[in-house]
């Protein structure tokens, strides 16, 4: 059975490959390699589903065969809304894809040629599933609002490249559905905060960082009219980072003082470009924009002797769920870490870096093992945790994710640590899956709209 | 004919106005006595007022001025106090005759007739848009005629010079108990206060002032339970008055030992007293604000107070698993201020040209659309961000003003004027009006040179004023404008600007076409220049103009040079009207000079006058030779 995970690869490769054709003309070095890429990943999703693999776009949900892919959706949202312009239902893949029908399919993609494959080892629309045998009513009111906020950010980061200035009225309303979710669903949240993507880094962590900045101002008794606040400014701290050339951000290195200055410029980047908006909540947005490196001590950046006043409340709780989302994501330079190690920089750093008290309310409310934490047992097996020990001594719920042989089972299934040994911490990549998706397939994540 | 309802707010607004001047150490510069002097000169706008003064009320044609609160009582009291029979409104009063008013009737009684009773001291001080009318003075048989007093009024006002021997008598009765102490003062006030005769007045002035005195003889350990009694009624009569007497700062210097339930009092009396009723915490912690230097840390420590109790009140009742962190939690109230702060913080760690500039354009968008959005207070703090305690480099400040000067554009400043001239306008808008006016002091020549009505161009004149105070410059460049009432608004603003650089323009406008320039002209450099004036007016009692002779003669006869007395004495044998002669006649006896006797008694003299008018004329020398000591 294939994964969410080749799929994914499969559609981040034709999605490079659309762009690629877009760019340059057909003998362009960039465009061959685009091929090869998308043919070898097209292959293996197609030879990994015995032969045949389905991708529907249907809605705001992407497909496939039956099932969901509910971190794909989001990742790749704007995919999704190009083929529904071109108007591509369903690709089906057979094995073995011949490289003419790539070229063919990124080629109508892109909206170069209205040719279908010729080949027909890619056709387009011939899906053998009708809509009421894909899953339904997985559209969950938390995945969806997720959603809206990556497109919130994605609007605003273009209006920002643009030079326009961008309107925050969306981001009001994504923000405000963002909590409500949230709060009506803590642990599905933090689990659905796990997501990642390389490709959109800075939205997906916004997106991340918001979340869980909700879920600890709703810990600490945050009033509810503020929640929307803290979460706009959640949601916008790394804004600025638009403005930043991608080439520094992806910087597979250690950074040279020029990269560095344009780096540490982000957050006055950001602060301004929100200043320069009018919208509800925009106020306070500004100021955690700006004061999100500061480091607790007064270091950090921007300096502190130029700053007016203490770091702002909302300030000092973003950069804890900052660090943490950070921490656990993978970045070119360096390797994501466990959400277990991520606790320990954050313990570090507490009293220095991080405002200790919201440390300790952060660590109290993901828990030793934050969900989505996957362990390694005593007997080879893996298990997902989905929700947080609630007590000191507890034990937190968890999933199977991965059998002691190695293979995957068909759903996950529900597992108890009573007398099981956890040896080891590991990787999404480690493990071979994708912690959101597996939670979905679990029900952890309520579907509820 | 008055209306009712304008009495009742002319009533009300002075009593507003009194109760501030008590609050505040610089009334005039707290929004709410702007607001007060505004609804003034609305009401003095259409018509002169006049109000008569009982014992705690005013009438307005025989029938009680039914104002709301206590303040109009505690104010009518006070002009009682000071044997006013009359207050009238002649004009729309400024802001500064509205604190001049207050001023005076703040003095002890005494004292104001030393220096020659309210009315005097209103003429002096250049307010003529109040006038007051005196009671006739009592007959020493009626002042012999005190009303029996109460043994205890009798033994407190022995007090009167020994205030700290009523402190210290109260303490040793309570053996020195801090909480009885404070039982035994406020007891005995109201008690005291209470069997004074209403027609005492100067044992209800004593009264008062003697048990302040006294609680200042405390220490803080008696001090603090005394005035948290107080407090804990300040919604009562006796109570409030006992309130009344301190100002701002005396209550700053006490609040922050105050424990919560008394300083939630003292919050509460705070703001009935400003008539704060949006609570808004800055106003409050600016309420006890002061320029008293003294107060300076206890006023912070207040300030802390504030804004923790508005914490506490934001994080709701629930039980709160983390105090440490909820404790923190922000006032959302605060956020624009903390975006404002932001701001600045940007403005100190930019230093890319481009980048610089766009904060620049942004700041303009800030000012000029909040003002668009008639939101004044916020445009202003906006404003502010940048005119106080700057944080850019210095080198950045023509940036800075000529992002203001783009916000001060003609439709934002029309904006401003309207709402500052508005019945029920924003005292934040007139602030804001003044401010940006100095960016742009073409954009306000312009308006004041187009503006027909009274009281905006009055209000422009001011605004202009306060511009050119600081840089004179675009004003006496403006004056040659052919446009005569272009010319005499500029010769107002450079008279209200007090700057010396404006004499000899004024002196140029003297000989000036129309004679409404001359005019002003004459009372700018009477302002500016007293003494070298003195020629220029001495002239003007010939112009062909009557108002500008009549404006000369005014001037002269208080103008306290020799010179002055001549120019009026040399004005008898002149060629000017009857009745421009007998207003002369009446300066000269009222400055009571040798000189001007001897010339009152030369006219007063006259054998032979055949003309009614010089006959006329001759009686009112004799006349005010009569009144003269």
């Amino acid at each position: 059975m294939n994964s969410e995970l080749e799929a994914r690869a499969a559609l981040r490769d034709l999605q490079a490959l659309a762009r690629q054709m877009s760019l340059y003309p057909t003998g362009h070095p960039s465009v061959g390699e685009a091929l090869l890429h998308g043919e070898a990943s097209l292959e293996k999703l197609a030879s990994e589903g015995d032969g045949e693999a389905v991708i529907t776009f249907l809605g705001d949900s992407i497909y496939l065969g039956r099932r969901l892919l509910p971190h794909a959706s989001l990742e790749f949202s704007a995919l999704l809304r190009t083929m529904q312009s071109r108007g591509i239902e369903s690709i089906t893949l057979t094995s073995p894809i011949s490289g003419g029908d790539v070229a063919d399919l990124g080629a109508f993609v892109a909206g170069l040629s209205g040719d279908v494959p010729a080949e027909r080892t890619i056709r387009l629309n011939e899906s053998p599933f009708s809509r009421s045998e894909l899953e339904t009513a997985k559209s969950g009111g938390l995945r969806r609002s997720y959603g809206r906020s990556l497109d919130v950010l994605r609007g605003m980061a273009a209006s920002i490249e643009s030079g326009d200035d961008f309107d925050l009225s969306g981001a009001a309303w994504a923000v405000e559905q963002l909590v409500e979710q949230t709060i009506s669903q803590p642990s599905a949240a933090l689990l659905l905060s796990t997501m990642k993507s390389h490709d959109e880094y800075t939205f997906f962590h916004s997106v991340n960082v918001c979340i869980l900045s909700i879920a600890l101002g709703r810990l600490i008794s945050l009033p509810d009219d503020q929640m929307a606040p803290l979460a706009m400014g959640a949601l916008l701290h790394d804004i600025g980072k638009v403005r930043v050339e991608p080439s520094i951000l992806q910087f597979p290195g250690r950074l040279d003082p020029a990269q560095w200055r344009q780096i540490k410029l982000h957050p006055q980047e950001g602060a301004a470009a929100i200043l320069a908006a009018s919208a509800p909540y925009q106020e306070i947005a500004a100021t955690v924009a700006f004061e999100h490196h500061a480091r607790y001590d007064g270091a950090g950046y921007p300096a502190a002797g130029r700053r007016e006043r203490d770091l702002h409340f909302y300030s000092r709780l973003v950069a804890t769920s900052d660090t943490y989302d950070a921490i656990t994501t993978r970045r070119s330079y360096r390797r994501a870490e466990t959400p277990n190690r991520a606790l320990h920089v954050l313990l570090n750093g507490a009293g220095s870096m991080y405002d200790p008290d919201f440390v300790r309310a952060f660590i109290e409310m993901v828990g030793v093992y934050p969900p989505g934490s996957l362990l390694t047992l005593g007997d080879g097996s893996t298990a997902m945790v989905t929700k947080p020990a609630e007590a000191a001594g507890d034990l937190p719920d968890v999933v199977l994710v991965r059998m002691a042989d190695g293979s995957y089972p068909d759903h996950p299934v529900p597992w108890s640590l009573e007398d099981q040994e956890v040896v080891d911490q590991v990787l999404p990549e480690q493990a071979g899956v994708d912690p959101p998706a597996l939670l979905e397939q679990a029900g952890v994540i309520v579907t509820t709209v | 004919m008055v209306e009712d309802a304008t009495a009742v707010a002319v009533v009300e607004a002075l009593a507003g106005a009194w109760t501030v001047h008590n609050l505040y150490p610089d009334p005039e510069a707290q929004p709410a006595f702007h607001r007060i002097a505004e609804s003034l000169r609305n009401a003095a706008g259409i018509e002169a007022i006049w109000l008569d003064v009982g014992p705690g009320f005013f009438l307005l044609d025989d029938r009680e001025v039914e104002a709301q609160g206590e303040a109009a009582g505690r104010f009518a009291q006070r002009c009682f106090i000071h044997n006013i029979a009359t207050i009238g409104l002649v004009d729309p009063p400024t802001d500064r005759d509205v604190a001049k008013f207050m001023g005076t009737l703040a003095m002890d009684r005494d004292e104001a007739v030393a220096e020659g009773g309210i009315h005097a001291m209103l003429l002096k001080d250049g307010v003529s848009s109040i006038a007051v009318v005196s009671r006739p003075p009592l007959t020493v048989a009626e002042t012999e005629e005190q009303p029996e007093r109460d043994a205890s009024v009798v033994e407190v006002l022995h007090f009167v010079e020994d205030p700290k021997g009523l402190a210290e008598g109260i303490i040793e009765e309570a053996g020195g108990d801090p909480a009885r102490v404070a039982e035994l003062f406020h007891e005995r006030f109201r008690a005291v206060y209470g069997a004074v005769d209403p027609g005492d007045i100067d044992a209800r002035e004593e009264v008062v002032r003697v048990f302040v005195d006294a609680f200042f003889e405390f220490e803080d350990e008696y001090r603090v339970p005394s005035l948290e009694l107080f407090l804990g009624a300040h919604d009562d009569e006796l109570d409030r008055l006992f309130l009344d007497q301190f100002a701002g700062h005396e209550l700053a210097r006490i609040a922050p030992r105050l424990d919560s339930r008394g300083f939630a009092l003292l919050l509460d009396y705070a703001r009935i007293a400003t008539d704060q009723t949006d609570h808004r915490p800055e106003e409050l912690i600016r309420l006890l604000d002061a320029e008293d230097a003294g107060a300076t840390g206890a006023v912070q420590a207040v300030a802390a107070r504030v804004q923790e109790r508005l914490e506490v009140a934001g994080a709701g009742e629930k039980a709160a698993p983390y105090p440490e962190l909820t404790a923190q939690i922000p006032d959302p109230r605060r956020f624009f201020y903390t975006t404002l702060d932001t701001f600045r913080s940007l403005l100190a760690v930019e230093d890319r040209n481009d980048r610089f500039r766009r904060l620049m354009r942004l700041l303009t968008g800030k000012v000029a659309s909040n003002i668009r959005q008639r939101r004044f207070r916020r445009a202003e703090l906006w404003m502010h961000s940048v005119t106080d305690r700057p944080t850019f480099p210095t080198e950045r400040a023509g940036e800075v003003a000529e992002a203001l000067r783009s916000a001060a554009s003609l439709d934002v400043m029309a904006v401003l004027l309207d709402e500052a001239t508005a019945s029920d306008g924003s005292p934040a808008a007139r602030r804001l009006l003044e401010g940006l006016a100095v960016y742009n002091p073409g954009g306000v020549i312009g308006m004041l040179a187009g503006e027909q009505d009274r009281l905006r161009r009055r209000v422009l004149v001011e605004v202009a004023g306060d511009v050119a105070r600081q840089d004179p410059a675009p004003f006496l460049s403006a004056l040659d404008d052919e446009r005569w009432f272009v010319t005499r608004n500029l010769a107002a603003v450079l008279r209200s600007s007090g700057r010396p650089e404006a004499v000899e323009a004024l002196r140029r406008l003297v000989d000036h076409g129309d004679h409404r320039v001359r005019v002003e002209a004459l009372r700018g450099l009477a302002s500016l220049a007293p003494k070298g004036a003195v020629d220029a007016l001495g002239a003007a009692l010939q112009d062909e103009h009557g108002t500008v002779r009549r404006t000369a003669i005014g001037l002269l006869a208080v103008n306290e040079s020799p010179a002055a007395e001549q120019h009026l004495i040399d004005a008898l044998g002149s060629s000017m009207r009857t009745e421009e002669h007998e207003e002369v006649v009446r300066h000269l006896a009222d400055r009571g000079g040798e000189d001007a006797r001897r010339a009152l008694e030369e006219l007063a003299g006259k054998r032979f006058v055949l003309s009614a008018r010089k006959r006329a004329l001759r009686t009112v020398a004799r006349q005010a030779l009569g009144g003269m000591t």
